[in-house]
């Protein structure tokens, strides 16, 4: 079951993010604006048009609570964008980088955000009211891009992937923006940026996830493999799954034992934790456009003529026609998603049942 | 390349073409580099990854070892035992003069069966050595050799892991 969202003159959709209700979506349709949109059932009605970047906007988060949505992008700036009356009205955030941003994310608690950059390091922003200012501070420690980040359900630590073929976690614990530490399994009271655990792998880790519970990290790697780093014992337990597909982009929970990954393959695929994780199956099997109908024997003999090939493929036989980069949940209830949306570089944004 | 005004001589407005790096003065610290630079052959800077303990002079007499284990083999006709011998413990940061050794032991174990038998050894083969045999099958292919009978390997692999040891093959950081 899903509904394929098209949006008019959008060939192309970087990052999406939902507000608290599902009712607006905010999408980058791959140039350096913003995107709102308005959905009622099936259908896509524009808003607003954020035009504050220069560069590709890489990274949306919209924050449920505060309804902030805070936008980072290839300009080496980031932007907390407040609704006032009618209108959203942005606000520079200084993030001290020198390359271009490329993920952002909402703390749990929406009282910091995390961003990640092509500068090898991490700016963590929170608000200061005495200069009515938001100030960033640097978790530095990688050795290339960092490519996505990940905040713990407990609001202390934070997860990086990075294309140093290594993913971290970092204690995020800000003094005076967090008022006591909470219990974590692993690095608890640890300062500011300090590193808590290192999983190594093979290649380019594409992004990271933390399970409902903060006890599993899952992350998503460029040679096709996922490895689940699992710390609720103190110590890094990983497996790693080698999978038959091509490498995916990203990834979401949608409750302790299952995970979404998307990426080049068009279709979101689900693992399993049953004693052990495994792939579970592929969402979309493929009887979307492009899949074989009723040839007349002349139209394959035309195709074999010409094509050279009897069947006159162009479609993808996926919903998606092209990669997918984005994930969000949708639909929450409890602990567990139960719809996820996915958008791509075919401009399509589609939601699906969990 | 942009027109922009600057002063001239006499106080006259001169339009010059400036370029980029005048016009964005913020690109030019070229501080550290995008990504580090990775070469493919060898380990990077970055991945550290499992040190070997062996040096090149240890390697080379240990293949020449695993050469003649391998011989005995398959001139019994055991292509699945001496593949085993041939892919345990691979090279994966020797030199170049090892790995190619390696490579071409074990491009002579897959170009010794018979291709009806290829898809039994496969599907009795390791996930790992799944990997590692694909890793194998595109160094044999380098040279232009026995491209016949690793196209077949290939095809065979490919049936059970799917495009995900191919990725492996070609993303994976250590390089066989």
């Amino acid at each position: 079951m899903s509904d394929i969202g098209k949006f008019p003159g959008v060939s192309s959709i970087t990052t999406h993010a939902w507000n608290a209700d599902g009712t607006k979506v905010a999408i980058c349709p791959n140039n350096n604006e913003i995107h709102i949109y308005k959905k009622t059932g099936n259908t896509y009605a524009l808003e607003h048009k954020l035009t504050e970047h220069d560069q590709v906007v890489t990274g949306i988060d919209w924050a449920p609570k505060s309804n902030r949505i805070v936008s980072c992008s290839q300009d080496r700036n980031a932007y907390v964008w407040t609704l006032t009356g009618n209108e959203w009205k942005p606000v520079l955030v200084i993030l001290r980088i020198n390359r271009a941003a490329t993920h952002v994310k909402w703390s749990p608690h929406e009282n910091k955000f995390a961003v990640a950059c092509g500068a090898n390091l991490v700016s963590v922003c929170s608000f200061e009211s005495d200069h009515d200012w938001w100030v960033s501070k640097h978790i530095k420690n990688h050795t290339s891009t960092v490519t996505h980040i990940a905040w713990h359900p407990s609001n202390a630590l934070l997860a990086t992937a990075s294309t140093d073929y290594k993913a971290r976690i970092f204690s995020a614990l800000i003094k005076g923006v967090d008022k006591s530490a909470p219990t974590v399994p692993m690095g608890t009271k640890a300062p500011f940026g300090q590193l808590v655990a290192e999983i190594p792998t093979d290649g380019w880790v594409q992004s990271v996830a933390w399970s409902p519970s903060g006890n599993v990290l899952a992350l998503t790697n460029q040679d096709s493999t996922l490895h689940f780093a699992d710390i609720s014992s103190g110590q890094v337990n990983t497996t790693v799954v080698k999978h038959r597909d091509l490498p995916f982009r990203d990834l979401l929970f949608t409750s302790e034992a299952q995970l979404v990954a998307v990426g080049h393959d068009c279709t979101p695929t689900t693992f399993t934790n049953a004693g052990g994780w495994k792939f579970g199956k592929k969402v979309d099997a493929g009887e979307g456009a492009g899949a074989q109908k009723a040839q007349t024997a002349m139209n394959m003999f035309k195709n074999q003529d010409s094509l050279g090939s009897a069947a006159n493929e162009t479609k993808l036989n996926t919903k998606h026609q092209n990669s997918i980069s984005c994930i969000q949940a949708f639909k929450i209830a409890g602990d567990k998603v139960s719809q996820y949306s996915t958008s791509g570089l075919d401009g399509a944004l589609i939601i699906w049942a969990a | 390349m942009k027109l922009t005004e600057v002063p001239g001589r006499a106080g006259s407005i001169v339009n010059v073409h400036v370029t980029y790096r005048e016009y964005f003065p913020s690109c030019q610290q070229q501080e550290q580099p995008f990504h580090s630079g990775a070469k493919r052959e060898t380990m990077s800077e970055e991945y550290e990854g499992q040190q070997s303990t062996k040096t090149d002079a240890q390697w080379s007499s240990e293949i020449s070892g695993r050469e003649k284990a391998v011989q005995q083999q398959t001139n019994v006709g055991n292509i699945a035992g001496a593949l085993d011998q041939a892919l345990q413990d691979p090279p994966y940061n020797a030199g170049e003069a090892v790995r190619t050794k390696n490579a071409a032991l074990v491009v002579s174990v897959l170009s010794a069966a018979k291709e009806k038998d290829i898809d039994g050894i496969v599907s009795k083969l390791s996930d790992d050595n799944l990997d590692l045999l694909m890793k194998f099958v595109y160094k044999g292919l380098e040279t232009g050799e026995n491209s016949n009978i690793l196209l077949k390997w290939h095809e065979s692999v490919f049936g059970k892991t799917g495009l995900g040891s191919i990725v492996r093959a070609l993303a994976e950081k250590r390089a066989v």
